[in-house]
This record gives structure tokens, sequence and C-alpha cells, in this order.
């Protein structure tokens, strides 16, 4: 149970430290080291009962709980995990003593010991995660850490924008990272990580069709869909091409953060995750190939574009990138162990180095200067540590990364092609990174001190001084502890650095046998030598060339002092496009489309009433009722005038007249008319009857006569049959 | 005494704020007006905490159910219940009107007294409608809604209060008159009742729900907003008052989607299975068209909106799943977008008391004037766009396992408006409260007081609260979904990988 105390730990402090801040003061700090410290001792206790006694479980309790979903916050410790507990809470209480001094004056000393403390207390949480989807939570907050102390310097524009362009880069990544989650949950229905281990060889036959949406067929593995979807997440968190690019401008942080966050700890979450799922990743040889790939040309480029840099801290950032592409690459061809050990150690000694640029820088930075560049170099006091570290760096990949699963390199792949192409990679890139850490050293401490370093030294010596103390008490022992110990209790040490899970699967038992064999050491060692041994003879010197060699080194030189125009790619293609869309996308669409639809309603509808309103209404029926009202009048005058005045009055008055008229004229045709229609009807009647009488009656009475009695026998007969 | 006040818990949290708004007219003293109004409201937020305290977890169906005769002649009645569905929804309605007043303690200067009213009167008509069983009930309360919002954009609202107040009356009337539509048509069809679960027994022809839920359908959509129905939202969240873009982004939006479960779903499983998967995708264009319009804004509050979208896109994507997961994420995601939005609406508020400017560009380096100001609308900015540990990122982490039975496509798209939310969010965070002062108010600018502080503390707390321990609101849901989604064909089962 008081496993849980290791990351809770840091958490309390960082309460504790955030809410009583303002009381606290310059004063945070202490909670801060105490809190850390207990971690540390907490973790050694741990390690030292995970060796002896097996990886300790503790779940802790329920997240979510919903029909078959269910996320189990736990705890898990094994030796792996330890060996990364000791590395975070080391170097975390080593950076706590150093910040305490180097942050003193910083208007915002409180903020800066409450978000490591945070910060901490997530890495810690994170290399303890039992569950995928915790391990997520704590990915993302230690994002959201780093981009608040990137941005610890507020005031600094080109601060803010490089924590926003570190955290959105990882938000990208991390859609991969979370999509891989998803889908590991409805493949395994479980995110606890080692029954997804367990459970790994059974699902590898399953595949998946990515085109069945647009109705076509391509069908994936499963298994190299999950590998690959979460190793997008790492590929952001450890900077590797071609998500590298936030981390050299992460460097804009203080300087204990660069040394813990961005180069001991939290970059090393990718090359976690992959050891922690190596079980997973090596059923997927796809996947592996392309980490594989992924990290070599990560180390290769990173390297070569340090020799280009000169700015310290930015030289330290691609140096990790190229150190991160190294553990990435070992874990892509099956050394998962070369992996750890390379991180443990190479987490150490860049802390270590981060740490003495950060004296170096703080005895320049009282004169004004915030720019820690290599030509205006720092105290030639401050060297030694420096130099040390520098060529311990130097040496290191290669020792380590091909000392004992050297021969993992050919055998893992089974591809001899690829696995020389992996060494020709891995070998260039020590070379360089020999090269340029031989010649940051040089550069930085073999030129004369400048006039105004030297007049601003005897103020600014104090401090420095205790930092090379805090360093030397702190990292000498650290490292070469580590690095005795590991290196010759390599073998011993294999079987607490990975996770159990791999020891079970019988394709790995071959790297795992590979013991600590000098004979490999014998390649790399030459090649990091003659890195370091050009540095140091030929380096700033004109050697005798062609000009054509000069002019495409120079090109070349250019390319990649700009980092390979990788910045400038996004900028253009990803940035400014989005940010040009989302104009695009409101002006155009919401704006002019979807709302001018509306508006174009609106408009309509008024429009409309406003026709109806004056046309129909106003024009029709108003106008007409007016019309009908002023016809009505016209008419009721024009009946008044003409039908009444003039038609009726006159017409009676004619009526009047021709009545008299008709009268006279009636009576004049009574008198003569009227005497004589008489006489002629008369006349006539006699004609008629006289004709008539002429004609055969007899005939017209028969036909009566027959037509009645027809008439008479059909009613008979109808009321005869009718009833 | 005790059993008569246990027995009517909903009517009393439902008349708390009335009690309140009849105090309020009666009194003339401002400080006290503000004082009551803080009363009723806290009554009522503490009375609903005892409804969870209460709330039986195991049971499905309707609890703390009160009927009274209302209309007799029309089978109307005063019915109101809670289950899992709405007791978040009524747990965030009560929680957020008293901020409002206490945000509103000084931001409002004149005419104190109807602003309180219209805040209680408002929050009493949308407890009404998350707990209604009445459709009539429902739909008068859904309606009465939409006045205090009027008034409060009308006459608090910023300098183009008149068209956004009246463009929103527009759009809600629209759809309230679809909804009338269709409640007289689950009225006639459904045996002449309103009563909600006795509507819920009986199953329709298929053509009747294709024209019932479509009608639904328009109307909670423009509620939500859903895509195309969005245009009203910016304009009266950024026009409105602090309290109002509040309520209004905190609680109303909220409307659609408990509609949308409420009643679309179990009454038109059929129709809801047949609209899924158009709705689906206009869920995902929601999310994406939301995130890339919030990054162009240059209005903080209008970004805030844009971004409520983008949200609310995640609600319905969740609902039309039909699977536990997704809709016990669609209503978590409801909840934490009403703390999350609440807040940076709150807080974007507070600073607009000080300068009258909404402008990001009018800003710079406020970590430096604002150090505490900065602190909390850091906490909100990175709780709204989902960072694990905050509340946002289980609902939508729920949402997003739950529509990976869909589609992975959909997830993907989905998961790409997350990234676009951590991008405009940072970047408004970097203009505005990082980098060198250059803010013109620069010297009209002091930090947090304790009256702000405390509004925003419990916001604080419940981000992470919920963000670290979810349990307790998604075992409050828990049965009543599973019973929810118990008529559905959830589309091809979850465990299958066969399809992306």
């Amino acid at each position: 149970m008081w496993i849980a105390l290791i990351p809770a730990s840091p958490v309390i402090a960082f309460l504790v430290i955030a809410l009583g801040g303002r009381w606290l003061g310059e004063r945070s700090h202490l909670i801060g080291i105490v809190a850390v410290t207990t971690s540390f001792a907490l973790s050694i206790l741990a390690t030292i009962l995970v060796v002896t006694s097996g990886p300790i479980a503790l779940p802790l309790y329920k997240l979510i709980q919903s029909g078959p979903l269910t996320v189990e916050i736990g705890l898990y410790a094994d030796g792996f995990a330890m060996a990364l507990l000791l590395l975070v809470s080391g170097v975390s209480a080593i950076v706590h003593v150093f910040s305490s001094r180097y942050m003193q004056g910083d208007p915002r000393y409180v903020r800066f010991f409450a978000v490591i403390a945070l910060f901490t207390s997530a890495m810690l949480l994170l290399v303890l995660s039992a569950n995928l989807m915790m391990l997520y939570m704590c990915w993302e907050v230690m994002g959201l850490c780093s981009y608040l102390l990137i941005s610890h310097w507020a005031e600094r524009r080109s601060a803010c924008q490089a924590a926003t362009k570190a955290y959105l880069v990882n938000a990208v990544a991390d859609l991969g990272l979370g999509l891989g989650v998803i889908l590991t949950w409805s493949t395994f229905d479980t995110l606890d990580i080692q029954t997804i281990l367990s459970r790994a060889p059974e699902v590898v036959p399953k595949t998946v069709n990515v085109l069945s949406l647009v109705g076509l067929e391509w069908s994936v593995p499963v298994l190299f869909l999950i590998s690959s979807l979460l190793f997008a997440g790492a590929v952001g968190k450890s900077a590797q091409f071609p998500l590298h690019v936030w981390l050299p401008f992460a460097m804009e942080a203080p300087t204990p953060v660069s040394a813990l966050i961005h180069a001991a700890t939290m970059v090393n979450a990718g090359v976690y995750l992959l050891v922690r799922l190596a079980p997973l990743y090596v059923l997927s040889p796809g996947a592996m190939v392309l980490v594989a790939l992924t990290g070599g040309l990560t180390a290769l480029f990173a390297g070569i574009v340090g020799l280009t840099q000169c700015d310290i801290k930015r030289i330290l950032a691609y140096s990790t990138i190229s150190q991160l592409g190294f553990m990435i690459m070992a874990c892509g061809v099956g050394a998962f162990r070369a992996a750890t050990f390379h991180l443990i150690s190479h987490g150490a000694l860049k802390a270590y180095l981060f740490l003495s640029t950060g004296s170096a820088v703080a005895a320049v930075m009282r004169t004004k200067s915030h720019h820690p560049a290599v030509p205006r170099s720092g105290p030639c006091s401050d060297a030694w540590p420096l130099y040390c570290g520098s060529f311990l760096l130097a040496l290191l990949p290669s020792v380590f990364l091909f000392s004992a699963p050297f021969s993992a390199l050919w055998t893992s792949t089974g591809q001899a092609p690829a696995a020389g192409l992996y060494l020709m990679l891995a070998s260039a890139a020590s070379f360089f990174a020999a090269y340029y850490l031989s010649r940051l050293v040089l550069e930085t401490f073999q030129k004369p001190i400048p006039l105004v370093w030297k007049q601003a030294l005897p103020a600014s010596l104090a401090r420095p001084r205790f930092f090379t103390a805090s360093l030397i008490l702190g990292f000498i022992p650290l490292v070469v502890g580590l690095a005795v110990l590991l290196a010759f209790l390599w073998t011993a040490f294999t079987h607490i650095l990975v996770p159990g899970g791999v020891q079970r699967l019988p394709a790995l038992d071959n790297l795992i046998r590979s013991a600590f064999d000098l004979e490999h050491l014998i390649m790399p060692l030459l090649v990091a030598t003659a890195g370091w041994g050009l540095a140091l003879t030929v380096h700033g010197r004109p050697w005798p060339r062609p000009s054509w060699v000069t002019a495409a080194l120079d090109r070349l030189y250019v390319y990649f002092m700009n980092r390979g125009y990788i910045d400038e790619f996004y900028e253009v293609f990803v940035v400014r496009p989005t940010l040009r869309a989302a104009r695009w996308v409101w002006i155009s669409g919401d704006v002019m489309v979807i709302d001018g639809m509306y508006r174009a309603v609106a408009t309509f509808s008024l429009a409309l009433s406003r026709w109806l309103w004056q046309v129909v209404d106003v024009r029709g029926i108003d106008r007409g009722v007016v019309g009908f009202g002023t016809s009505s009048l016209t008419l009721a005058r024009w009946l008044w005038r003409v039908i009444d005045v003039r038609g009726i009055d006159r017409a009676v008055t004619d009526l009047g007249a021709s009545s008299f008229t008709t009268a006279r004229w009636l009576w004049k045709v009574d008198v003569r008319g009227i005497e004589r229609v008489a006489e002629e009807v008369g006349r006539q009647s006699d004609a008629t009857g006289q004709r008539l009488a002429r004609l055969e009656p007899r005939t017209l009475q028969h036909h009566i006569l027959v037509v009645i009695t027809w008439l008479v026998l059909g009613l008979t007969l109808f009321y005869w049959f009718a009833p | 005494m005790v059993t008569f006040l246990t027995d009517h818990l909903l009517s009393w949290i439902i008349a708390a704020p009335l009690a309140g708004l009849a105090l309020v007219a009666w009194l003339r003293d401002e400080e006290l007006i503000k004082r009551v109004s803080l009363a009723s409201t806290l009554v009522s937020f503490l009375l609903s905490l005892v409804v969870w305290a209460r709330f039986d977890h195991g049971r499905e169906g309707m609890q703390f159910v009160e009927r009274a005769e209302w209309m007799p002649t029309f089978n109307i009645q005063y019915a109101v219940g809670v289950d899992g569905i709405s007791l978040p929804l009524l747990l965030l309605t009560t929680l957020l009107p008293p901020l409002c007043v206490l945000t509103s303690w000084n931001a409002i200067e004149t005419k104190v007294k109807a602003f309180m009213m219209l805040i209680l009167l408002v929050e009493s008509a949308m407890i009404v409608v998350f707990t209604a069983l009445d459709l009539f009930l429902f739909f008068m309360l859904w309606e009465v809604t939409m006045i205090p919002m009027y008034f409060m954009i009308v006459l608090w609202g910023g300098p183009q209060r008149v068209p956004a107040a009246v463009k929103f009356v527009l759009f809600s009337l629209t759809g309230s008159l679809l909804l009338l539509v269709a409640i007289l048509g689950l009225y006639l069809e459904g045996g002449k009742t309103f009563d909600m679960i006795a509507l819920s027994q009986v199953s329709y022809s298929v053509d009747t729900q294709f024209w019932i839920f479509l009608a639904l359908f328009l109307a909670f959509a423009i509620k939500m907003p859903m895509l195309p129905f969005h245009t009203w939202l910016p304009e009266a969240h950024s026009e409105a008052p602090t309290a109002g873009s509040v309520i209004l982004a905190g609680i109303l939006l909220k409307m659609g989607g408990y509609g949308f479960l409420r009643l679309c779903l179990p009454l038109f499983p059929q129709a809801s299975a047949d609209f899924a998967t158009f709705i689906l995708w206009l869920s995902v264009a929601a999310i994406l068209y939301g995130g890339y319009n919030a990054l162009a804004q240059e209005d903080i509050k209008k970004m805030v909106a844009y971004s409520s979208i983008s949200h609310m896109g995640f609600v319905t994507l969740g609902i039309f799943v039909f699977n536990t997961q997704g809709i016990h994420g669609a209503i978590l995601q409801m909840f934490n977008h009403g703390i999350t939005t609440g807040a940076l609406f709150l807080i974007v508020g507070q600073l607009y008391d000080r300068t009258h400017s909404r402008e990001i560009n009018d800003y710079g380096g406020l970590h430096k004037l604002m150090p505490r100001f900065t602190t909390f609308l850091c906490i909100f900015s990175v709780a709204s766009f989902g960072l694990p540990g905050t509340c946002s990122f289980i609902g939508e982490f729920l949402v997003l396992v739950g529509t990976s039975s869909r589609s992975y496509v959909m997830v993907l798209l989905a998961m790409g408006g997350i990234v676009l939310a951590a991008s405009y969010m940072l970047w408004m965070l970097q203009r505005v409260a990082l980098g060198p002062v250059t803010t013109r108010f620069a010297s009209s600018l002091p930090d947090l007081t304790m009256r702000e502080i405390v509004v925003l503390v419990p916001l604080a707390i419940l981000v992470f609260a919920i963000g670290l321990y979810p349990g307790p609101l998604i075992h409050a849901m828990d049965a009543t979904v599973t019973g929810l989604i118990q008529g559905f064909d959830a589309g091809p089962p979850l465990k299958t990988t066969a399809h992306f």
C-alpha cells in the first residue's frame, strides 16, 4: 500500500504549494524537495521489494464503469518500472535542489515548484500505470506540465509560442495514442496492460478492413494497427521525426526544466511505452520495422542537425532527439533491454549535462543575455563537469547500445539487408553524436573568455559554485554508480530491466541470452572515437578540398542549420492553411452560406411581407377598398347626376311627356285603329269559320275518338296489371 | 411535516425560485433582492442534492413522481419525476443559477430587480422542463424559458443585442412550432394523452415515427444547436449578459439533448435507428465545423460559443450510437459542458466587466496583471478541450468508445475536433494571458475579487472531481440508460473489429 505514496507524495506537495503558495513564497521548494526525496527513498525500498519478491499489483479504484467498459486505476510495479522510478525520482530530487537556487528571485517561483511537483507525480504514475487509460491520462498531464513550464517566462513571446507548439504537436500525435487505446479496448475488452500482453498472441490472426467505409477491402492485422497507433503517440512524446519539432523550441523553459522534462524523464515516456508493450510489438513485424526506421532516421537526422547548431541548449536538444532515436530504434530491432539501459543512462547523463549548462548559463545570465549561444561562452571554472559529461555521453550510445544486444540487430528481424541498414544508421549517428558533443565542449570552453564576461564574473560566481557542488554531489555518484553497476552487472540486471511478458515469448529468448560482450564493442567504439578525434583535430580548421565540395558542403550546412526547414514546412503547409481554412470556414461557410441562408429567408420574408403590405394591402385591398369607395361615390354621384337627375328626372319628365303623347297617340289609335282591327278580326273569324266548315269535320272528330279510346284502354290495362 | 416536504421534493425545488420571485417582486432594496434571489436558488440547489442523496440508483424508472390533475378535459396533468437521465441535468440546472446571481451582483447595474426575477423564472421553468412527465407541461415550460432569455438579451445585452435577441426568438419559435406539431401528433396517435410514460408504451407505425421524429429532431436540433441550425447561438451567446450566456450555454442547450433522450429514443426507436447514420455524420461534421469556426474567432465569447457547437456534437454523437458508453458519455458531456462552458462564460464575463471589450486582440499578457484570473482561465480552458483528469475528458472518452462500435473513422474525425479544441483554446490563452503586457486596459485590470473567486471555485473543484472520480454520476444514470438502450439494435456488436 505504501507504494501508492511514491506518486502520492509529490501530488500532496503540488496541492500544498498550489494552494498555500502565497504564504510559502520562496520556501515552496522545501516541500517539493521533501516530497520528492520521500518518493526516491520509497522507490529504493520498493525496488528492493520487487527484486526480491516479484512484481506488485495494487488496484486503487474504478475510474469508469460503463457497460462492458471498466477502467480501473491501479499501480503495477515490476523491475522495469522500478528502474525508471529510481531515475525519475532521483533526477527530480536533484533538479528540485538545483532549482531552489537557480530560480531564486523569479516572480513565479511558487508556480514553478508546484508544476514540477505535479509533473514528477504524473511521470511516476505513468511508470506505475497498470492500465493503458491511466497511462494515457498521465501522458497528457505531463504534456500540460511541459506546456506550463515552457511558458514559464511568459513575458517572452517566443516562450509562449514554443509552449503552444509543444502542446499541439503532441496533441496531434496523441490522436494516434487515443485511437490506439480505444482500438485496444475493443480488441481486448480490457485496458489492463498485463492482461493485454498475455492475450496478445491470441489476436495475431485478427485483421481489420480499414477501408470499409468507402466500400473497399484492405485488411490490416489489428495488432499492427494498435502498435502503430500507440507508436504515433510515442513519436510525439519522444520527439521522433517528423514530430520532433517541438523539442528544440521547448528549450525556452528554464534550464532545470529542460534537464528534468525535456531530457531525462518526459521524453522517455515514448520509449517506456514501447518497452512496456514489448510483447505486443514483437508480434507485429510490420510495426517493428516502422519503429526501427523512424528511430534510425531520427537518430541520424538529429545528429547531423546537432552538428550545425550554435545554441548550447539546442545542441543538447538535438542530441536528446538523436539519442531517443537510438532507443526507439533499439526497440524496433527487438533490443528492448538495450533501449531501457540507454534510457536510464542517457537520462541521468543528459540531466547532468543540462544542469551544468544551467550553471554556466546562470553565471552569464546576470549580464543580461538570455540566449545561451555557444560562441558567447561561459566561465572556464565550469568546464570540467561539462567536459566530463560530454565525453561520457559521446561514448555512451556506442558503448551501451551496441554492447550486449548487438547481435540482436541481425537476428531480430531476420533480414540481413535491413540489419545492415540499421547498423549503418546507428554507426553514422553515433559518429555524429561524438562529433557534435566534442564540438560543443570545444567551442564553449576553448576560446578565451570575452572581456564582458570577465568583468561580470566575480559577482556571479557564488551561485555557480553552489551548482557545481550540487552537481558533483548529486550526479557524479548517480551517473558513475549507474554506469558502473549496469555495465558490470549487465547480465544480472537484464532480468529486471524488461517487463516479464517478454521472457515468456520464445521468439525473444535469443535476444535475451546475449550477454555483455566485449568484442561487440570494438566497432562502435572505433566509430565514436573517430568522431571525437575528428572534432578535436580538424574542427574549425580549413582542409584542402575542391571548390565544388565546399559549395556542396555549404549548401548542406545551411540546410541542416535551418533544421531541415521542417518547422517552415509545418508553418507553411499545416499551421497557416489551418488558420486560413478556419477563417474561410467561418466567413465563407458560416457567415455567408449558412447564416446567409437564414438571412435570405429573413430578407425574403421581410420582402414578401413588405410586398404584401405594399402591393396587396396598400395597392390591392386598400386601393381596392378606397377604389371601391371612390367608385361607389362616383357611381353614386353618377347615379345621382346621370340616373337621378338626368335619367330618372328626365325620364320621369320624358315619361310624363311621352305618356301624354302616347295617350294622345293611343286615343288616335283607339279611335281609328281599334275600330279597324276589330272590324278586321270579325271579318277574319268569319272567313276561318267558313274555311273550317269546308274541311271534313268528321275526320277530326274520328281522330279525337281514336285517341280517347286508346287512352281509356291503356289506362284500364295499366290498372288491371299494375297492382 | 417532514413527509410533506419529502413527498413533494421536486415541487419544492420548482417552487423555491418561484417563491423567491414573488418575494423579489415585492421588495425594493436592491441588496436585499440579490440576497433573496441567491437564497432561493441555493435552497433549490440544496433540495436537489437531497434528491440525489435519496435517489435509488438501482431503479430504472421515474422516481419522486408527483401527479395532479390540471386540465382533465384534455388529459393534461401536472406530473413531474426524475430518473437517471434527468438527475444530472436537474443538478446542473440548480447549480448554475446561484453562480449567475453571484456574478451579476455588481455586473448588473440597471433594473436589478427585473434581472433577478428573470433568472428565477427561467430557473424554475428549466427545472420543470427537465422533470416534466407530461408533454403539455413540458412544451409550455419549454416555451416559457424563451421569454426571460429574450428580455435578458434585449435589456442587458451587448451593442448588437436587438438583432441577436430577435434571431434567438425566431429560431426558438420555429423549433417550438415543430415541437408543438409533434406533440399534437403524439397526442392524437398515442391515445389522447400527454403522459410521457403512457406514450412510451405505445408502438407507432413507421410512417408516424418518421414524421413525428422529424419534427422533434428539427425542434431539438435547433435548440442543441446542431450543424445547420446553429447560427442563432454565437450571436445570442456573445450579446447576452454573463448570466444569460451561462444559462443559455450551460443549461438551455441541454434541453435539446434531453429531448432526444426523453422523447426520440424511447418513443421512436425505429425512426431513431433510421436517422442515426445521418445524425452521426452531422454530429461529426458539427464537431469539426464548430472547431474550425472557433479557431477563426477574434471575439472570446463567440469563440466559446462556437466551441459549444463542437462540444454539443459529441452529445448527439454519443446519443445516436445507442450503446451504454455513448449515452453515458453524452449525458456526462452535457453536464461537463454546462460546467466548463458556464465557467468560461463566467470568467470571460468577469474580464468584460472590467474593460467592456471581448476582442482577443485587445488583451495580452494578463498573467502579469491578473495571475489568479489567468490560473482559472487556464483551468477552464484545458477542461474545455478535455485534458485527461478534467471532467470533459471522461465524457468525450466515453462517447468515443461508444462511437468506436459504429466507425473508427468517426472516432478519428471527432478526435480531430479535440485537437482543434486544444488549438483554439491554447491560442486564445497565448494571445490573452501570456506574452508581454500589450493590453491597452492595463490600468483597469485588477485581479479577481473574493466574490468572483467564490463563483469560480465550485466549478473548478467539480472539473477535477468529475475528471478523477466520475463514478457517482455514471452510477446514477446507469440503470436508466441500460433500460433505454435495451430496445435498440446497436448496429454491429461492440466487439467485432472487422469494420472500421
